[in-house]
């Protein structure tokens, strides 16, 4: 069975080189366009696998969007990997306490996406 | 000070959208004294607006429809790919100024339309044209600096991590 993705970005041109890098393999990926579409769509898809997360974006940033999903109750782990142009330690720091699993700084390489998101969602 | 904080700022500019392009394969080049732009139809303007402690600012990334076309494979329109230009540019930005101890806040990116988008070439704002085989890509900056602006004396910072980098936890 497909595992299922979410990316989370304000440019459609980024979620689509996502879906683009990881949707010919063996993940059906899902698009949300700021944080606040994020957290609606983690709660509504309890089967999710793994969440690509831009970090600034307009209603919710990613930081924001990941402390609240982090918070919230789940199943199963629900592994969070930053996409975004900052290299602050600082704000690597925060997300990896927040429990984020990874962070890439743009752009990304289609075949270090697929061998991050391959790692973090195999059981 | 300022004029000299604002040319540091324009070289970080330029020699960051080189690495930009050239990380999307596009091979883009300093525009020659002789090449005319009088002929260059910027299509569209990527727009990011930023500040710092005594710093206002705007980046704009203009281009022409074909480095949009070479470096976007996806279906998505030119308005969408020169926001993200212009909004990794930005970051590129915030990175190098970051070891200069200055921290850049960023706006969201918005793109603008036009014909004949241009800067004024004879003063500041001071704009880099880049040619390509194909087209062209300007940037400029155009930043109000207070006069208390500075960049930190002790640069001790970490170096950011690197565009296309990965880190797993």
């Amino acid at each position: 069975m497909m595992k299922k993705v979410l990316i989370v970005d304000d440019s459609a041109t980024v979620r689509e080189q996502v879906r683009n890098a990881l949707g010919t393999t063996e993940f059906d990926v899902f698009e949300a366009s700021d944080g606040v579409e994020g957290v609606e769509s983690i709660a509504r898809m309890s089967d999710l696998s793994a969440v690509i997360c831009d970090v600034n974006m307009p209603r919710m940033d990613g930081l924001e969007m990941l402390e609240t999903v982090m918070k919230a109750p789940r199943s199963a782990p629900l592994p969070i990997v930053m996409l975004t142009t900052e290299g602050q330690h600082e704000m690597i720091r925060r997300a990896k306490l927040a429990g984020a699993k990874g962070w890439i700084v743009k752009p990304f390489k289609p075949e270090m996406l697929i061998a991050a998101i391959r790692k973090l969602t195999s059981a | 000070m300022i004029s000299e904080a604002s040319k540091i700022f324009d070289q970080e500019v330029a020699a960051n959208c080189l690495k930009l392009f050239a990380d999307y394969q596009l091979d883009i080049r300093v525009r020659q004294a002789g090449d005319s732009i009088a002929a260059e139809r910027f299509l569209l303007c990527g727009i990011v607006g930023f500040t710092a402690k005594n710093l206002r600012g705007v980046l704009v990334l203009a281009a022409t429809k074909e480095p949009l076309e070479l470096t976007n494979h996806t279906s998505t329109t030119h308005r969408d790919w020169v926001c993200e230009l212009a909004n990794q540019l930005l970051g590129r930005l915030k990175n190098r100024m970051l070891l200069r101890g200055v921290e850049l806040y960023a706006s969201t990116p918005v793109a603008l339309r036009g014909e004949h988008l241009l800067p004024i070439l004879q003063q500041n704002p001071v704009a880099e044209i880049f040619t390509a085989d194909r087209g062209a890509v300007c940037v400029w900056l155009d930043c109000e600096f207070d006069d208390a602006f500075a960049f930190s004396e002790t640069t001790n910072t970490i170096a950011p991590v690197a565009e296309g980098a990965m880190l797993l936890f």
